[in-house]
């Protein structure tokens, strides 16, 4: 443990202003309204001329001092799990939690400092299970692996045990709902074109965890919801691609109705294995390269480099893929206009990820006009926010 | 040895004021005048209590300086002898008790290692079935779905009886065991109940390879909702709540949702 304490040591001051405090209601998150934005001189944003009735808004329930609408979001991910609502103002406020964990040692001293560097745990037989985003840091620190519940944006079947966990973590995510039976959308892979898997398991398992929360649970694929997340200015017409740790999910919308849904199954993990593999450190570590803030075209030093060969040829399959199942389809749309391809996921978000893209989409002679290829918003938050909007046109 | 003073100890004897009054007679005051009797001296019950006390004391303490080392011995070689046979009819009871206890730590032992064998069993014969339905597959697709083929012989585990079994014979065992010996029962229950979940994974595993293929059959929702509502009544230690979760805030979705709402409108 003494590697653990020396790490303590070190991130303690760094950390220590996020533990939560007694007081619940303090506000940890930093805010800027209008008058905030004027005094740092942030330039002014017209409104765009889509929003078109702002003024629609979801039923809402008032819960002592705050309002919020009914309808929650969730973006079940083999990377992250993130939650959403929406307040009374319109925010959207998200929750987030990487999805892994790690065990260790379980002692009184290693669980006071683990509270007091708020880092989450629980202690399951005996061991104490640290999740989230610290867990990749411990994994990091040990040169270990962090244990992930899911695999190839399914329910892993080597972690099973991990599902109690999976359960407290939504728990935490999504609190209760505000009233019983509230609607939950969450995300759900569509059916892989390139592996032998179905998702019936994976969406029952779920849908039945959040119906033992209270919610009233309906899935939706995780490229539509990124469809209702980006895409309104289309009117919800073009393809939305989620970039996620354990898959690609595509979905070809036209008028917010899903024409295609389909995914691959290589996706982020997949980079960091054969990164991992030819650099011979472990898949945290080289996930942890990854997300440092690289830039894959222009890569720096023999780690990037390996980073952007493997993405490039993630990005070929994924394209390769999405356009031999456009042409074997026969219930592909016929677009009047040329269309948006936006792409989201924790995957998307690499440096570059939009430039290499378009050079491989180049390289391919796509079957459709294509107006432009662009990064979602908040390509983490997207599916979430996704759900969100599903969750909200339902909740009358 | 000084006698105690007190009715208990003389009823474990002799019964001093028993025997008194059997053998007092009543005579009537008026009597006593008739016969010219006009005072009488009155000893009460204490007092004569009182005296036979010191009688027994002195009487003892004349005898014990009289005995010689031989009768000594023997009282004291009698003494021992008497302790003897106490403590060993004692540790003969005790010993049982321990014996009975370390037999059915034994069978629960013996349970527990008839699990692990059958568990070993239970893989290899999912394995062995593993390799059949794989060949099966190649030679014909049809022949693994032909019910010729034959299921696997399993060892039929009910984990859920097996459980219950195994915690009555330890709450058994646990009833008349000697408190030391409660963290050696806890580790041992608790490793049966490991094995036994060992063997309930093992049982699912099975099942859910037993179409040799990689597609899961979804359960119920019912058995879901089950699952995921059911209260274990065991708190899980956690700092969940103690510790907040990374926030952040998005853009609003009011337009999107405004948008899709007025699209649903303009299709219907």
């Amino acid at each position: 443990m003494g590697d653990f304490a020396d790490y303590a040591r070190k991130d303690f001051d760094k950390k220590k202003n996020v533990v939560a405090s007694a007081d619940k209601n303090d506000q940890k998150d930093v805010q800027f309204n209008v008058e905030d934005a004027k005094s740092f001189s942030a330039p002014e944003v017209a409104v765009p001329d889509t929003v078109v009735n702002t003024e629609v808004t979801a039923p809402v329930v008032s819960t002592g001092d705050t309002a919020v609408a009914l309808g929650r979001g969730l973006d079940v991910g083999t990377a992250n799990l993130v939650s959403s609502f929406q307040d009374a103002s319109g925010n959207v406020n998200l929750k987030i939690q990487r999805n892994a964990f790690i065990d260790i040692d379980c002692d009184d001293y290693t669980r006071n400092m683990l509270t007091r560097l708020g880092v989450q745990y629980v202690v399951v037989n005996g061991r104490m299970v640290v999740v989230g985003d610290p867990a990749f840091e411990l994994a990091n620190i040990f040169n270990r692996n962090t244990r992930r519940p899911m695999k190839e944006g399914m329910i892993s079947p080597d972690e099973a045990d991990a599902l109690p966990i999976e359960k407290m973590l939504l728990e935490t995510l999504l609190e209760q709902p505000k009233t019983p039976g509230e609607i939950c959308y969450y995300s759900v892979p569509a059916e892989p074109i390139d592996a032998d898997m179905n998702v019936v398991y994976h969406q029952g398992v779920f849908g039945g965890l959040l119906k033992g929360l209270g919610y009233e649970p309906k899935p939706l694929v995780e490229g539509h919801a990124v469809v209702f997340s980006e895409l309104a200015e289309d009117d919800f017409t073009g393809i939305g691609i989620s970039c996620g740790g354990g898959m690609f999910n595509v979905c070809v919308s036209y008028k917010s109705i899903p024409a295609l849904s389909f995914s691959t199954s290589r996706g982020g993990d997949w980079i960091d294995r054969n990164v991992a593999s030819v650099l011979g450190i472990s898949s945290s570590r080289a996930c942890g390269l990854k997300e440092k803030g690289i830039d894959i075209t222009n890569p720096n030093g023999r780690e990037e480099e390996a980073v952007e060969i493997y993405y490039r040829n993630l990005i070929a399959y994924t394209l390769k893929n999405i356009k031999e199942r456009f042409e074997s389809s026969s219930s592909m749309p016929k677009f009047p206009d040329p269309i948006s391809i936006v792409c989201a996921g924790g995957t998307s978000m690499i440096g570059g990820f939009t430039e290499v893209f378009k050079q491989e989409f180049e390289k391919i002679n796509f079957p459709m006009d294509v107006k432009e290829i662009r990064l979602a918003e908040d390509p983490l938050y997207s599916v979430s926010k996704g759900c969100l909007v599903a969750a909200l046109s339902e909740s009358v | 040895m000084k006698p105690q003073r007190d009715g208990d100890w003389m009823s474990s004897s002799f019964d001093v004021p028993e025997a008194l009054q059997k053998r007092v007679s009543t005579i009537a005051v008026d009597d006593l005048a008739k016969r010219g009797m006009r005072t009488v001296k009155v000893l009460d019950k204490a007092a004569i209590l009182s005296l036979v006390d010191e009688a027994v004391e002195q009487v003892v303490a004349t005898r014990l300086q009289n005995l010689d080392t031989e009768d000594r011995d023997k009282i004291r070689e009698e003494a021992k002898s008497q302790f003897k046979k106490l403590v060993a009819e004692r540790n003969s009871h005790q010993k049982e008790k321990q014996q009975a206890y370390e037999d059915r730590i034994e069978n629960l032992r013996a349970q527990a290692v008839s699990l692990e064998e059958k568990l070993v069993q239970a893989e290899s014969a999912k394995e062995e079935f593993a390799r059949q339905a794989e060949e099966q597959t190649e030679a014909s697709a049809s022949e693994v779905l032909n019910p010729a083929v034959a299921p696997v012989p399993n060892p039929v585990i009910d984990s859920d009886q097996l459980k219950e079994v195994i915690k009555e014979a330890v709450a058994e065992a646990k009833g008349d065991t000697p408190s030391s010996s409660d963290a050696q029962m806890e580790g041992l229950k608790a490793s049966i109940d490991a094995l036994a979940s060992k063997v309930t994974s093992g049982s699912s595993s099975r099942g859910s390879h037993s179409t040799g293929s990689k597609v899961i059959e979804p359960p119920t929702e019912e058995a879901l909702v089950a699952l995921f509502s059911k209260e274990t009544g065991e708190k899980i230690e956690n700092n969940l709540d103690q510790v907040e979760v990374k926030n952040a805030k998005a853009g609003g979705v009011s337009a999107n949702l405004a948008k899709l709402k007025n699209l649903r409108k303009e299709t219907e």
